[in-house]
């Protein structure tokens, strides 16, 4: 079967995927069935070389889009193509060129040493015989595990295992790689570590074409070429993340932290003309002797800041601080998950 | 061009698995599983010498052949840790690595899972063979001697019977993927195998229908050649049950090979690969 010509690296169309199952209340009682649809017809394309990010709350379809894209999971409508090959139809291409690394310490074998895993895995993935010794120490110097690549992996720290996990996933030196939460669960300095590693060793300096899943925000935001919204197996949004911020109907955001609020005063600033939407959020401060809290006050331009802060003097109110800030992929998540 | 790369690929795939299994194995070898490797031999010789000295009164049906109970037993026994290579290892590996969490990390190289099963065959053959020498280690002060050994006889006998074993396994992995079943099916493939293929009792000896089901189980053949190729028969009175085995492990294999294609793609279909 030949490749199917594309300009896209990924290319996904009309992508479906519903989970039935079956479920009988009693030992001879009737059955049920529950259809739960995890993917409904979406579609997107990835560029060569891009890192795409495609984001979702959990159980939104990210984790079944990236099977459906490695070959661990059938579709039950629509195509998709990576490099070209259909993931269905020519599964066997398809594997000699993708890569996966999930978040969460599996994908290993925890009685073989970081180096057996490595090497049996470029086994299993026909890497050329004479550069086995030589990739599978570049890599785990690459993720600073040289020192420890003869310890069992059950040794290893969770994070040394993610580390492991990410060379596994480059053994093949795949043209796509599919990250699925690879930074689950880590402490904030290897999280750090592993992004830069990504977004500067595998795409800026090797050129691979990267997939991304996340929900945390801030790691889209710092890594992503363009990103796409996941919610209930639909995709609600596909672009760039600054032109998603500027389309997005809710503006700009003032973080007011003020002293002396009532509940009165919150209901009166809600109700001015400029205002869309303003709520207090968690926060434990105080002044020495007043409370403190935190406002996040919905705009629609930067010229309702001088009306706010008119207004909260007016209500005696003490403004402690201002921010005012641009959309973030946090509040477009919020939006797109329908928790605004 | 392309066959002869993937037959390399299959080759070393076959070599990879079966290599890293082996060190999974030895690695976490002790002194402790040496020790007891040896005590389920002990403990079925010695069970098996009481009854027939102690119970059975040394009487013995002429069926059993000239070369006495025990030698019967000993291999009946050392032939019955190859089933258990199948049905544990080999019936139950994607199981574990299901369980393991690298099911998918394998399932998604472009490798071939026939070969990559073979490769878990062969590790669990290698491994059992440690067994199979205990047993007849174990065996000689209860009475096992080898009368007139055929080694290029006995060699075959291994082989092919670990070849048809191997198909045998590949079923059961299908079934116990299928129906996620830890236990069930590889314990009754070792009672079935236990009963019905002359592992403690001539099949001459057995009900019409026993013999019946003895036919369809390789070990049944592998067993009697075994027997011929230490006890001393001669080679050409086991030509007919080489072949047969050979016939049943081709059949076996070629089934178990469309069973492990088709609970590949049903696992994808139903999502079930990693759900453990």
């Amino acid at each position: 079967m030949g490749v199917r010509r594309s300009e896209f690296a990924v290319e996904v169309r009309e992508l479906s995927r519903d989970y039935i199952s079956t479920r009988r209340n009693h030992l001879i009682g009737k059955k049920t069935t529950t259809i739960v649809k995890a993917l409904d017809h979406i579609s997107f394309e990835i560029q060569e070389g891009e890192l795409f990010g495609l984001l979702g709350p959990n159980g939104a379809g990210k984790t079944t889009t990236v099977k459906i894209l490695c070959t661990l999971l059938e579709p039950t409508g629509g195509h998709a193509f990576v490099k070209g090959y259909d993931v269905v139809k020519e599964a066997k291409h398809v594997r000699k060129i993708v890569n996966m690394v999930a978040g969460g310490e599996r994908m290993l074998y925890y009685r073989l040493t970081g180096r057996e895993n490595l090497t049996y895995f470029a086994d299993l993935y026909d890497v050329p015989r004479k550069e086995v010794a030589s990739r599978v120490n570049r890599l785990l110097e690459l993720v600073g595990l040289s020192e420890r690549a003869d310890d069992e992996v059950e040794k290893y720290s969770k994070g040394m295992k993610q580390r492991l996990q990410i060379c596994r996933g480059l053994i093949n030196e795949p043209e796509v790689l599919f990250l699925d939460e690879p930074t689950l669960g880590l402490d904030v300095s290897i999280a750090k570590d592993i992004r830069k590693f990504i977004q500067e060793k595998i795409v800026k300096e090797q050129g691979k074409t990267v997939l991304l899943t996340t929900h945390y925000m801030y790691e889209a935001e710092e890594m992503c070429d363009r990103v796409g919204f996941l919610n209930n197996g639909e995709l609600v949004a596909v672009g760039h993340s600054e032109e998603l911020k500027r389309k997005m109907p809710l503006g700009f955001s003032i973080e007011l932290l003020v002293t002396r609020l009532s509940n009165e005063t919150l209901e009166g600033l809600k109700h001015l003309e400029c205002v869309k939407k303003a709520i207090t959020t968690d926060y434990e401060g105080e002044t020495e002797d007043e409370k403190i809290d935190r406002l996040v006050i919905n705009v629609e331009s930067d010229k309702a800041v001088p009306k706010v802060l008119d207004y909260m003097s007016n209500k005696h109110c003490r403004v402690v601080a201002v921010n005012l800030r641009g959309p973030t992929l946090e509040d477009l998540f919020m939006f797109y998950a329908g928790e605004t | 061009m392309v066959t002869k790369v993937m037959a390399l690929h299959s080759l070393r795939v076959i070599f990879a698995a079966a290599k890293f299994n082996l060190i999974i194995t030895l690695r976490f070898f002790s002194g402790t599983a040496i020790a007891l490797r040896l005590f389920a031999p002990i403990m079925t010789l010695g069970s098996a010498w009481i009854l027939y000295n102690h119970i059975y009164q040394g009487a013995l049906a002429p069926e059993f052949g000239s070369s006495g109970y025990m030698s019967f037993i000993a291999i009946g026994n050392a032939f019955y840790v190859f089933v258990f290579a199948a049905a544990f290892v080999v019936g139950r590996v994607m199981f574990w690595e299901r369980a393991a969490g690298t099911i998918e990390a394998t399932f998604m190289t472009p490798m071939n899972r026939l070969a990559y099963m073979a490769g878990i065959m062969v590790a669990a053959a290698l491994n059992s063979l440690i067994d199979f020498a205990a047993v007849f280690l174990v065996g000689i002060p209860f009475g096992f001697q080898v009368t007139s050994p055929n080694i290029p006889l006995f060699l075959s006998s291994m082989l092919l019977t670990a070849f048809a074993l191997f198909g045998v396994g590949l079923i059961v992995n299908a079934i116990t993927l299928t129906f996620r079943d830890r236990t069930t099916t590889a314990n009754t493939l070792m009672i079935l195998y236990l009963v019905f293929s002359g592992l403690v009792c001539p099949i001459e000896l057995m009900p019409q229908w026993a013999q019946m089901i003895s036919k369809v189980l390789p070990l049944t053949y592998g067993l009697k050649i075994m027997r011929t190729s230490l006890l001393g028969v001669a080679a050409s009175g086991v030509t007919y049950d080489l072949a047969i085995l050979f016939i049943m492990g081709v059949a076996y294999v070629l089934i178990g090979a469309l069973t492990l294609k088709l609970i590949e793609k049903n696992l994808k279909k139903k999502a079930l690969l990693s759900v453990f």
